[in-house]
Order: C-alpha cells, then structure tokens, then sequence
C-alpha cells in the first residue's frame, strides 16, 4: 500500500478513535434533551436559530412553522408593549420583556443556536448526539470483536491441540451457531438478556467466536504436523509448551488479522441491531438507533437517516480498509490485493 | 462410466448427517433460548397467587415437572415434526404463520443471491480478463464501498431516491393494493428494489474472490498453453472461468448465513412479507412460539441451503468429472 495511502489512513484512524473517545465531550449540546422540542424539532442541517434568554439563564429558543407553509422556518420575534412575542412551534408565544436578559439599551439579548446537522424529532441536536453515540457504536464493534477473539482464539486452540472427541464437539457447536444468521442469534440473544452496552458487546463475542475458532483451529492442525514442531518434540518440549511457543505466535498472526478484518463487520451489526430495536435503548444515541428514529421521519427529516448512514457507512470502509493494510503488512508472501 | 456410485452416495449421506447434527444443535439452542426466556409457560407455573395444588397440576400440564432431558426430546420431536405452539400475537399455529412468510423470503433471498453470484461471477472474470482499468475498479472499490455501508441505510436512501423523489418504484410490502395488484409487473416493481439493495453489495465478496481466482486460472500453464495453441481468447477465458466457477459455489455455502440476515433487515426496511419480519416482530411482541420457531426455520434454512451447496459443490469437483 502506498506510503500516501497509509498515511491518510491512518489519520482517519486517528480521528475515528478520537471520536470514540472523547466523543460526549465534543459534543456542544445535550444529546438525550433537546432546549425546546416545540421548537427545535426537524431542523435542517445548517440552520441557525436566534434565542432569547430568561433572568434566570434558560434559553428561549425562536423558531416554528406554520402549517400553511411547512417549508419555510420562522424565527421572527417583536416586541409588543410590555411584551416579546415570539415564535415557538406552531405558536406564538409572548413572556413580559423584563423576565428576559436585556442589553445596555434595553432590548432583548439574543444569542444564536447552531444546529450544523440539524435536529431530530425531539429537537436534539444531531452532532452531538452522534458524537455521544461514537464511544458506543465503536465501542461496542470493538470490543464484541476482542471477546470473539479471545474466546475463539482459546476454543480454537482447544479444539485444534485436544483430542478428536473435543475438536468434533466444538466444530459442531460452532457449525450450528454459524447457521443461525448472527444478526437472528443476537436479536433472540438480546430479547433474552436485555443488555447495556457490555454485554451487547458480550453478545457479539458469543456469535462471533465460531468462524474465529475455525480458523485457528485449521492453523493450529496444519502447524502441529510441521516439521518445525516435530524437532521441538524430538528435541524432548512436553506437548503445550510446543503449543504456546511454538504454534502460538503463527496461530496468532492468522487471529489477528482475521480479528481486524471483522471489526467493520461488527460495527454494522450494532448498528443494524440497534436499528431494528434490540441494540442500544433510546435514548442514549448509537448510530444505529439515531438511524432507527430517522426512518420514521424519512420525508421530513431525510438527514437524520443519510448523516448517521454515511458516517457509518465510511467509517466501516475506513476500517476495512486499515484491515486490509494490516493483513498486508503481517501476511506479506501474499499478492496484496 | 467409473464414477464409483458408492463414494458419491458416502458423500452424500455423511453431508446430509452433518447437516441433521447441526440442526439437531440449533433446536438445542432454541430449547436453551426458551427455557431462558421470561414470560413462558414456566413463570404462569410460578404464580404465587394460585394454590399450591393448581400450581402442581399447572406443571405437569405443560410437563415442566419433566426432567430437562425428557423435555429437550419433546421439544426435539415437536419442532422436527413441525409442531411449533401457537403464536400469541396471531392467535394461530406457528407453523402457519411461518410457512405462510417463508415463501416472501426464499423469493427475496434466492433473487438477490442470484444477482449476487451473476453481478460477482460476471464483473470478477470481466476484471481479471482485463487486467485492470474501470471494471477492476469498481470490482476492488466501489462494490467493497457499498458492502461496507449499512444495509438499511441503502434501502432506506434507496426508497427515498427511487420511491420518493422519482416515483419509479413501490417503497414497500409485495404487492400493491386496489388497481393493478397481483399482476406480475406489479409483483417485479415491488420486488426489484429489495433484491437489488440485498444483492449488489453482496457480490462484493464474489467479485473479489471470482477475480482473484481467474487471475491465477489465466495465469496457469494451462492457459498458456491454449492461447499458444492458437485457441481465441474468449476462448480461453471461457474454460478458465468453468475452472474457477468451483470456488465459487463453496462462497455460496458460507454467503448464505449472511444473506440470510441481510434479508432480515430488507424485509423490515421493506416491509417484506417475509421471515425475517415476522421474527422481528415476534420478538418486539414477546411473542416467543413464533421468535423461536423463526429462529428454527431460519436455522434451518441455511442448514439446508449449506447442504444443497455443498453437495452441489462435491458433485460439480472436476476432480471427478475428469474421473469420468
């Protein structure tokens, strides 16, 4: 892979993993309340919208719609003697001018509200509840993928060392679970246990070791016929020490990449489980859920389902493709592709 | 004609033994699931405002007084026999519902997994027939690109930019209602989208896998050989791709699982009629009969698919036919 190619890569790696992280501290408004759903709700991306604010600090947000004209925003507010009035949803609204914040000259502070990717249905802002539902959309891919690691790692070993009796029983657990689609096992998984974050994340470890264990349990079986491993025996090494030593660090090569590979994978299938409703409860956003919400204002509010979606969508290519790099990397005999 | 009738039938027999082995395992995970599963038959059983003697009688009413293994082997025989309960949010058979959506889904998936292996077969040899430029591309890009997109985030762009914004085609279920519903057009215009969104990002794979193993077809003695003896090119593609068509069906053995649950997130997107829907809601609903004989079918489905596939493959090795 070209040296340019890894470099922008692994900058947007660097990002996604920021993003993961710092995610909720980034985000510039509250993403499980909106200031004023009335108000805020289903507003574009890139609207910006005045507020007045209160003596005692709540903001005020100016913003509706009129039913004649569903398109267009209004965000005008006057004073009328004593009062402001002010548009709020469908409404007008009207609060005395000396229960507001005012200016040297007497007249109503008014600030800007920012909405960059607009707003939800409940007036959220999206930004931030995207970057809020990062840490657990990664998250979650991430360390379902290290747990179906270790255990399909461990079992694969396991299957691949032990006697025929272990390695048919094992094969034929992981064959059944790998006929049910993962997406079906983890749903009914899911309805069962009815998880928070770790153990979703636990779930898709329990779905996912079998094709990991498959693999090293191939590995495993071919590498203990070698030669390498024949001196070692000859040379006296009692049988799981020539395992660890020996057959390990090879078995271990295939695992990681394979691990790699799967983490796209697994990023989608959080995203789809949350998506049809057994993955991450409202209202703590991951993409998947934010996607959930944006289908059943698809018309209205078409960007609550294409942000999350690209943003999905590209950061698993960014990962497959930082797989690829990586297999590129430890399996180098191969043709890169 | 020494094909040797006996290692054919070995073959099949021990595949189709293996296949009833994981079945019989995935009934056992179902047994798990339902055992595990709040709000069953179990938990009416526990209720402490009935007499202890009620209580008794509930029990062994619904055989809970049975030790697991006897109730595993109920459980086993029923499902085998296709006696799933009754579903609560249907208040009808399981067995009914399901088959009643299991022919929406085979349609769904069988179609896109066509389009899948066609789209993948195809674009994988036009790529290595050509050795790079725009075919490669799209074959190495843009298709891996869309594979890694959400597939309810398609079908939702999909119904959007077709349905909504064009008005070329239908946004949900099979079939229209009133004027023009049932016909075949009607039948394909609500077909084609769900298909499409399931089948081409799933020949991403194909296409890879499929270039790769042509590149190394042509790049064989073999080939060589055939061009050097004057045989045209096309020619010579044409019998490298037979060759490297093998690999491809063991792809379909293992596609399948994930087409399957692809399928599942289509036909909610879609409104698709079919098993994957119905097992989505029956979950939401609690309904467990009906999850967990979805689960089953489901199961079972790429059971069987895995075993026609396989066998087909077996039967196709041209290690064989040369045999012959």
């Amino acid at each position: 892979m070209g040296r340019a190619r890894t470099g922008a890569l692994a900058a947007a790696g660097i990002v996604l993993l920021a993003l993961g992280g710092a995610g909720p501290w980034l985000a510039p408004s509250d993403p499980l309340h909106s200031i004023d759903s009335a108000a805020l709700r289903l507003l574009p991306p890139g609207t910006v919208v005045p507020a007045l604010i209160r003596s005692d600090g709540k903001q005020l947000p100016v913003a509706g719609r009129d039913s004649d004209r569903p398109g267009t925003l209004i965000t005008e507010w006057r004073a009328e003697g004593d009062d402001v009035v002010y548009r709020r949803g469908p409404r007008w609204k009207s609060v005395p001018l000396e229960e507001l914040q005012r200016d040297e000259a007497g007249r109503p502070r008014v600030i800007r509200l920012a909405f960059p990717l607009g707003t939800d249905r409940l007036g959220r802002d999206l930004l931030s509840r995207l970057l809020t539902g990062a840490r657990l959309s990664l998250g979650i891919g991430i360390f379902g993928v290290a747990g179906a690691t270790l255990l399909g790692g461990l079992i694969g070993l396991v299957a691949g060392l032990g006697g025929r009796l272990s390695d048919a029983v094992l094969g034929r657990i992981g064959d059944s679970i790998l006929s049910v689609p993962r997406i079906v096992l983890v749903m009914a998984l899911a309805v069962l246990i009815r998880p928070g974050p770790w153990v979703l994340a636990l779930l898709l470890a329990v779905s996912g070791w079998p094709s990991l264990a498959r693999l090293v349990r191939a590995d495993v079986r071919s590498l203990s016929g070698s030669e390498m491993v024949a001196s070692a025996r000859a040379a006296g090494a009692e049988r799981w020490r020539v395992a660890f030593r020996h057959v390990l660090p090879h078995a271990l090569t295939t695992l990681v990449v394979a691990a790699g590979l799967r983490v796209g994978p697994f990023i989608l299938l959080e995203g789809s489980l949350s998506f049809l409703g057994f993955g991450v409860p409202p209202p703590h956003p991951s993409w998947g859920n934010i996607l959930g919400e944006g289908r059943d204002v698809l018309i209205d509010g078409w960007w609550i389902t294409a942000v999350p979606g690209l943003l999905l969508g590209l950061t698993v290519v960014v990962v497959n493709a930082a797989a690829d790099g990586l297999r590129d990397l430890m399996e180098p005999r191969r043709r890169p592709a | 004609m020494d094909r040797g009738p006996g290692i054919v039938t070995l073959t099949v027999v021990s595949r189709v033994a293996a296949g009833l082995a994981t079945l019989l395992l995935v009934i056992g995970l179902g047994f798990v699931l339902l055992e595990l599963m709040p709000g069953d038959a179990a938990q009416l059983a526990e209720d402490p405002s009935l007499s202890a003697e009620d209580r008794e009688r509930l029990r062994s009413a619904f055989g809970l007084d049975r030790p697991p293994l006897e109730r595993f082997l109920t459980f086993a025989s029923h499902a085998l026999r296709g006696d799933l309960g009754i579903s609560l949010s249907y208040q009808r058979p399981v067995r009914r519902v399901l088959l009643t959506a299991l022919w929406p889904t085979l349609l769904l998936t069988g179609s896109a997994l066509v389009i899948a292996f066609a789209l993948g077969l195809g674009l994988g040899t036009l790529a290595a027939a050509r050795g790079g430029g725009l075919v490669d591309r799209v074959v190495r890009q843009v298709l891996p690109a869309l594979d890694a997109m959400p597939p309810f985030w398609l079908g939702l762009l999909a119904i959007y930019v077709f349905s909504w914004k064009l008005d070329w085609l239908p946004a949900s279920h099979m079939t229209s209602v009133g004027e023009g519903a049932g016909g075949l057009f009607d039948r394909l215009t609500h077909l084609l989208l769900p298909v499409l969104v399931l089948g081409i990002p799933s020949a991403a794979p194909v296409a890879r896998h499929h270039a790769e193993a042509m590149r190394r077809e042509l790049a064989s003695a073999y080939s060589h050989a055939a061009s050097a003896m004057g045989l045209r090119r096309a020619r010579v593609i044409a019998s490298a791709a037979r060759n490297a068509m093998h690999p491809a069906l063991t792809l379909l053995g293992l596609a399948l699982p994930a087409m399957v649950g692809g399928a599942v997130v289509v036909e909610v997107v879609f409104s698709w009629p079919g098993l994957g829907q119905v097992h989505q809601k029956a979950l939401l609903a609690r309904d467990i009969p009906l999850a967990l004989g979805g689960l089953l079918l489901i199961g079972g489905m790429v059971i069987a698919g895995g075993l026609a596939s396989d066998l087909l493959s077996a039967l196709l090795d041209p290690r064989w036919r040369r045999r012959a």
